[in-house]
């Protein structure tokens, strides 16, 4: 149960440790503070890449990535996300 | 085409202002939901605004159709034959796209309560509906019995859903649908009594005011959490 929360919840963890670090973090920082495997941190952040949450910077070091307008938004409108899913029970999986 | 239902006159005028309450909640909904998909991309929430706004579109379909037969009852203190056919079409064509509607906007219901990830599923519970109501007579009363079917699979969803997790918003949500359910049992006793009607409005009065209430409750939360977070940065 509660599949979706926990989708929600990791979305809102990798964002909120990117705006933590006031703009661009490194991928192993995040792979750090959202525990996650590795397979599953790459599939996270390869959705919201596409889903315009953060963009990726390409510099000397290595990979970097920062919010977008779109991520900020989520985190602000994070809880009324719950409490609508919440709400109207789109949270709830029924066991097959 | 035959539809047969029972309205009393009293009821005329308050029918149609119920029917615009209905339809601006579901729109809110919608609305709501629709900008929370553009947010989350959940599938979940895209079905659940999508359904709403099938039911939105159907209750002004319904009000559109039920105003215009009002303006020309009234208007018209002799109806000829010709202005009766025309109402007569009108009001055929503004029910049957409301049955559609609205079918179509509790089948997407159901189907994002079944989680399944296939669309002919969707078709594959809406259309035999469809048909099937093309072949009947009396196509208001069995779009009322398809209806209440649906909302009993869609009741029983919520009541497990309040059953695993007790919250406020999971018991409103549950009662909310059984009286949207109820409502539409009175809708297929209204063929023969004209109480039915008044009682299965009211009954989706409650069902839509309990709906709007929810909505309300999760915005509430939503903003005092804001506010909460932007006081501690702000003291931070």
């Amino acid at each position: 149960m509660n599949l979706k929360r926990e989708r929600l919840q990791v979305i809102y963890d990798i964002l909120r440790v990117i705006q933590e670090k006031n703009g661009r973090i490194k991928p192993t920082h995040i792979l750090y503070k959202a525990n996650l495997s590795s397979q599953m941190f790459n599939e996270y952040l390869t959705d919201l890449i596409t889903k315009e949450f953060i963009v990726e910077h390409q510099e000397k070091k290595g990979k970097t990535y920062s919010l977008t307008q779109k991520g900020f938004d989520y985190l602000s409108k994070y809880k009324f996300i719950l409490e609508f899913v919440d709400s109207f029970g789109l949270n709830y999986e029924e066991e097959r | 085409m035959a539809m047969l239902f029972i309205k009393p006159l009293w009821f005329q005028g308050f029918d149609i202002a119920l029917e615009i309450i209905f339809a601006v909640i579901t729109i809110a909904v919608s609305i709501i939901a629709f900008k929370l998909y553009r947010l989350t991309s959940e599938r979940r929430i895209k079905l659940l605004a999508t359904s709403f706004l099938l039911m939105a579109l159907a209750y002004v379909v319904l009000f559109i159709t039920n105003i215009a037969t009002l303006v020309t009852v009234v208007k018209a203190p002799v109806i000829f034959w010709e202005s009766l056919q025309k109402l007569i079409i009108l009001n055929n064509v503004g029910v049957y796209l409301y049955i559609v509607l609205f079918l179509a906007g509790l089948t997407a219901i159901l189907y994002m309560t079944l989680n399944v990830y296939q669309t002919r599923i969707y078709w594959l519970l809406l259309l035999p509906l469809l048909i099937a109501l093309v072949f009947i007579l009396n196509k208001l009363f069995l779009f009322y019995i398809f209806s209440s079917l649906i909302l009993i699979f869609i009741v029983w969803y919520y009541f497990k859903c309040f059953r695993v997790n007790r919250h406020t918003s999971n018991t409103i949500i549950f009662v909310a649908f059984f009286f949207l359910f109820l409502g539409r049992v009175h809708f297929i006793f209204s063929i023969n009594n004209a109480l039915f009607y008044v009682l299965g409005h009211f009954l989706e009065l409650i069902a839509y005011l309990l709906i709007l209430f929810n909505l309300l409750i999760a915005m509430k939360k939503g903003v005092n959490h804001e506010s909460e977070k932007r006081k501690t940065t702000s003291h931070l």
